[in-house]
């Protein structure tokens, strides 16, 4: 009797806690930067929300090169979806290794922006949705949308225009994660020869505000044009370092060279 | 018309002015071309033929629900109880050979009780109508030549070296010995045209379009009562689909109101499909942009377009978490994107090769492959967004062709903190004047709060001839 009731509670909260679903181990998208990725247990959840605020139409920059390399670590279908034409330009995200093969720009009319980005993200197909509109959503349609991921499993990025003064971005939030990311002045290269010195590696002041089960942080990030190392510098070098040999004999191919040389 | 035939080229087809001339079907070429010497061939084109003989098989259908084919170069159509639509038996005979004439044919047409009666007469006179009253086709048989009967060239000439030229001279023969002389082939052949044995007709099958029609008990105006009318069609327009080894590439959902107007829709697929589910959804999802008013009381689901679905098309049953993922877009996805109302538009990028930015891509449609350009060869970063139309900015620099120090873009100041550049860009002056000599100079800028912005000047800031020296604001790092 007893037992049947622990049974039946444990099934409520593990209801409540949206255990029970299929994919109830969470993915993770990792955001390349170690100290968010450490922060967020392994980076941003898949099967959820994101919320990213741009306080100025020239930052949205700062909020792409934080949100490219999620996109690209999905490796799933992008859709782009805005009410508005995307500005966005294929050259640019060629290079920051976006495949343009996978992704695919909405145009919708503004009444029905959240309900394509719904049909997405709750389809049966793996996709990826980054929502751009002005229309700031109610909680109402973003638990909607919460809901349609939850089911499938796929993810939804807001990029949504919040100016400073405006929005602060203290109100509540029904996404797992709510981030404003701006541009931070970067350590510029002086060359000799220059009148202007360089840009040096671009610096985001990344802040996330809210996280579902979390503390909010604030990170100042340095994005690398390369790919961080995958292992200390010296141990690269130790394996890629030629095998010693034992004194007086030489590999063959270098035998049969001074052979040939000899003769 | 001419053809192959036993080492030699016979003629097999004339136009009337050719007949005119003297010229019949089975004459050698040699012999025709020494008669008219500008005469005007063809060689017979099997193929072609037999296509155009399907086409007006499917559009004989008008006469009767059963054509039937009679290769090469006839039409069978059992017309059993037809005939009192058209006004009686001649007057059908006479719409048929209008028509026919309409279409550009010449032909004969005939009617009678069997099939080998009726062409036998069809093929004993060209251009003419010929009406045999029940019972009375072996009258009608008497006079015309053995050759009218399908029978094999060798027993065709051992009956005229015996002089039985005529049908009517066969038929009166006992039939024991022809049976034991020329086999039973003949027999067959002479049974069937006089009525004695009835022979089978090879009933020819247009293929149509798929149509469902479904008349309602009573009128229907609820979403979900069109979605239940919905989901009893689809399948069996998928089983259709599948027994033809096709899928559709488009469909037309109509519902005619109670009143007679008609709501249509139409739903296209990226490729050809049978799926029950998909079309399904993608009709589903246009319920709402039916208007039923009072009801409606009819429906008409039709496959406006279809395609042979391929083989190996067929989507594995489980959900495969990687495989479909790393073949580009979902096609079910992007179809009912398409279809949606409220979908402005649904494009793909491909980097295009062009000297000025704003045109360095086009805009594709999803599933046209996009050939890979040399856009990672490019030297220069290049911004993630990109205005079509640069945005107007004050710049204020030391020298006419230097870096930018400072712009005001909207009533802002921003200080530019760092820049690299510049990237000159030249005009395509080969497509329009007014791009010759144009030079535009790049610069990346980082301002003191850190955006990354993409200016250019127009002009290299020293010779008024390459541009104006007027910065612009192009795009967003």
């Amino acid at each position: 009797m007893t037992t049947d009731a622990v049974a039946r509670l444990r099934e409520q909260v593990r209801r409540l806690e949206r255990r029970s679903l299929s994919h109830s181990h969470t993915d993770t998208l990792p955001t390349g930067h170690s100290a968010v990725d450490e922060h967020l247990g392994g980076g941003l959840k898949t099967g959820s929300l994101h919320d990213f605020l741009i306080s100025d139409p020239l930052e949205i920059g700062a909020s792409l090169a934080m949100l490219l390399p999620i996109l690209k670590e999905g490796r799933g279908p992008v859709f782009w979806i805005s009410d508005t034409p995307a500005e966005l330009n294929a050259c640019g995200l060629h290079q920051s290794s976006v495949s343009l093969d996978h992704l695919a720009c909405i145009e919708t009319e503004p009444d029905n922006l959240l309900s394509v980005a719904e049909d997405i993200l709750r389809g049966p197909e793996r996709a990826l949705a980054v929502i751009a509109g002005r229309h700031v959503p109610t909680l109402k349609e973003i638990r909607r949308l919460n809901l349609a991921v939850e089911a499938s499993g796929n993810t939804g990025f807001f990029l949504r225009s919040a100016p400073l003064a405006q929005a602060p971005g203290k109100d509540p939030c029904a996404c797992a994660t709510r981030w404003r990311i701006l541009s931070h002045p970067s350590s510029p290269q002086r060359l000799p020869g220059l009148a202007m010195p360089l840009p040096g590696f671009r610096r985001l002041s990344a802040a996330l505000l809210r996280v579902r089960g979390g503390r909010p942080a604030h990170w100042i990030l340095d994005c690398t044009d390369h790919a961080p190392l995958s292992r200390s510098l010296d141990a690269i070098l130790a394996h890629r370092a030629p095998p010693a040999f034992p004194p007086g004999r030489l590999p063959d191919r270098q035998a049969t060279h001074c052979a040939r040389a000899g003769t | 018309m001419h053809a192959l035939a036993h080492n030699r080229h016979a003629v097999t087809g004339v136009s009337p002015a050719a007949l005119a001339a003297g010229l019949t079907p089975g004459m050698p070429l040699a012999q025709a071309r020494s008669l008219v010497p500008d005469l005007l061939t063809a060689e017979e084109d099997a193929e072609a033929q037999r296509a155009a003989l399907t086409d007006l098989c499917s559009w004989l259908i008008w006469l009767s629900p059963l054509p039937a084919f009679d290769a090469p170069d006839g039409l069978y159509s059992d017309t059993t109880g037809c005939a009192h639509l058209y006004g009686g038996e001649a007057a059908m005979l006479d719409l048929v050979r209008e028509r026919l004439k309409a279409r550009g044919h010449s032909c004969s047409v005939a009617l009678s009780d069997t099939a080998a009666a009726s062409r036998a007469l069809a093929r004993s006179g060209i251009d003419q109508i010929c009406l045999v009253p029940p019972g009375q086709q072996k009258q009608a048989l008497h006079p015309l030549p053995c050759s009218e009967l399908p029978l094999p060239e060798k027993t065709l000439a051992s009956l005229t070296r015996l002089g039985l030229t005529t049908i009517g001279a066969l038929a009166d023969l006992p039939r024991a010995p022809l049976a034991r002389r020329f086999g039973a082939q003949l027999l067959t052949c002479l049974d069937e045209a006089l009525g004695r044995q009835a022979s089978p007709l090879s009933v020819f099958q247009p293929a149509d379009r798929i149509s469902l029609t479904r008349s309602l008990v009573e009128p229907i105006s609820t979403p979900d009562a069109i979605a239940t009318v919905i989901a009893a069609l689809v399948p069996v327009v998928c089983e259709k689909l599948t027994a033809r080894g096709e899928g559709a590439r488009q469909l037309d959902f109509l519902c005619v109101r109670v009143d007679g107007s008609i709501q249509a829709i139409r739903v296209g697929t990226s490729d050809p499909t049978a799926d029950v589910t998909r079309l399904m959804r993608l009709l589903g999802d246009h319920i709402p942009q039916i208007a039923p008013e009072f009801g409606i009381e009819t429906v008409i689901l039709t496959v406006s377009a279809n395609e042979p679905l391929e083989a190996g098309a067929e989507r594995s049953v489980l959900p495969d978490e990687a495989g479909s993922s790393e073949t580009g877009l979902p096609a079910t996805l992007i179809d009912r994107l398409l279809n949606r109302p409220g979908v402005v538009s649904v494009q793909q990028f491909a980097p295009r090769f062009s000297a000025w930015p704003e045109d360095g891509q086009s805009r594709i449609s999803p599933g046209d492959v996009a050939e890979s350009t040399n856009a990672s060869q490019m030297l220069w970063a290049r911004p993630n967004i990109l205005f079509d139309l640069p945005v107007r900015v004050q710049v204020t620099a030391l020298l006419p062709d230097g870096a930018p120090r400072q712009f005001v873009l909207k009533r802002q100041t921003h200080r530019v903190a760092a820049a690299d550049g510049p990237e000159r860009l030249l005009g395509e002056w080969w497509q329009t004047t007014d791009n010759y000599g144009a030079i535009r100079d790049y610069w990346q800028v980082e301002t003191t709060t850190g955006l990354r912005l993409w200016l250019f000047r127009k002009g290299d800031g020293t010779h008024d001839w390459s541009g104006s020296g007027a910065w612009f604001l192009q795009g967003i790092f």
